[in-house]
């Protein structure tokens, strides 16, 4: 709760999704959910790129919306952080570079997948809670491990 | 995808508002409970002197102690704002343009401006997920809203319920006194 927390105490599961799946599902799981943005992985679980509201804000925009697929509009530039760095810091990162998301991103075997993310939303738990029973979903310790091998695609809410 | 074309199509008439002196603890709450970007900041008069969205309240972090600073300290003076006669699209690459996830319609009466209605991401979103027109009913100027009367019996309901310390949905009655 003190202004020195971490990123690893506050961080949640990212959710994922397929390049070919249509806006309009992927708008539907943010708004479910919760979420600012989903990250796209390959067949082989590779990230590829993100999906955030802003990207599927830009699709709206578009003539041809309706065909619009996750690969059409995600953004190659995946934002990440480190886990040990204040959730101040964070917050400024976000700010500078203009997303409200960043993502834990560990390389194992040549596959770079997203582990975790922290995301506006739990920066204004954080500051909307009373008291630390407010946020014991959040933080490294509640956040399944990392699968071992990422070749499976992670599925919304696993 | 529905037929919805202009702003008014698709925007929530009503706004939340705080005082200046509201904490951002307080708003961030808010802001999570009915799931918006943001809320207007009324003076004393119910005159809208600023807003304070997301990106307000997660700049608080800069300061030592986030929680307790006030909406009057970091609310943006320049509401948002948008026309509600503009196209959808238009207002999204507008939204998209200047980093705005949330505009609001004012109205201007007797030198007073109040907010009217609001427009966000979110809502945006909401259109592009809908498989029907119905999942939108409770958006757009046509949507069925409750009369100023239904309100404000509403709002005098809750203020006896918290004063009599009664369960929401138990009947309340009046004091007597």
């Amino acid at each position: 709760m003190s202004a020195r927390t971490l990123v690893r105490e506050l961080i949640g599961p990212a959710v994922t999704c397929a390049p070919d799946a249509p806006v309009a599902e992927i708008a539907r799981l943010l708004l479910t959910h919760d979420l600012e943005g989903v990250v796209v992985l390959n067949e082989d679980g590779h990230a590829v790129g993100v999906v955030g509201q802003d990207e599927l804000v830009t699709a709206y925009g578009r003539p041809d919306r309706a065909g619009l697929t996750a690969e059409d509009v995600m953004n190659e530039a995946i934002p990440h952080v480190r886990p040990d760095i204040p959730l101040a810091a964070a917050a400024q990162i976000m700010r500078d570079l203009g997303v409200r998301m960043l993502f834990l991103m560990p390389q194992r075997g040549g596959i770079t997948y997203p582990a975790a993310m922290l995301s506006y939303r739990q920066l204004l738990r954080h500051l909307a809670a009373h008291n630390d029973d407010e946020l014991t979903d959040l933080g490294i310790n509640v956040v399944r491990p990392p699968l071992a091998r990422p070749s499976a695609p992670l599925r919304p809410g696993s | 995808m529905t037929q919805r074309h202009l702003v008014r199509d698709l925007m929530t008439v009503g706004v939340l508002t705080c005082t200046p002196d509201a904490t951002v603890a307080e708003i961030a709450r808010l802001l999570l409970e009915h799931n918006l970007d943001g809320v207007i900041v009324l003076d004393h008069e119910g005159h809208a002197v600023g807003a304070v969205t997301q990106h307000e309240l997660i700049g608080a972090y800069q300061h030592e102690t986030p929680r307790a600073l006030t909406a009057a300290a970091i609310m943006r003076e320049d509401v948002p704002e948008l026309p509600p006669d503009i196209p959808l699209v238009a207002a999204a690459g507008l939204m998209r343009d200047k980093g705005w996830r949330v505009v609001f319609l004012m109205h201007n009466t007797t030198g007073i401006s109040y907010p009217a209605a609001q427009l966000s991401y979110r809502h945006f979103l909401r259109h592009l997920a809908a498989r029907s027109d119905a999942e939108l009913a409770d958006l757009g100027i046509r949507a069925a809203r409750q009369s100023p009367m239904q309100l404000y019996a509403q709002k005098r309901d809750a203020a006896r319920r918290q004063r009599l310390g009664a369960a929401p949905g138990q009947p309340v009655r009046r004091e007597r006194s």
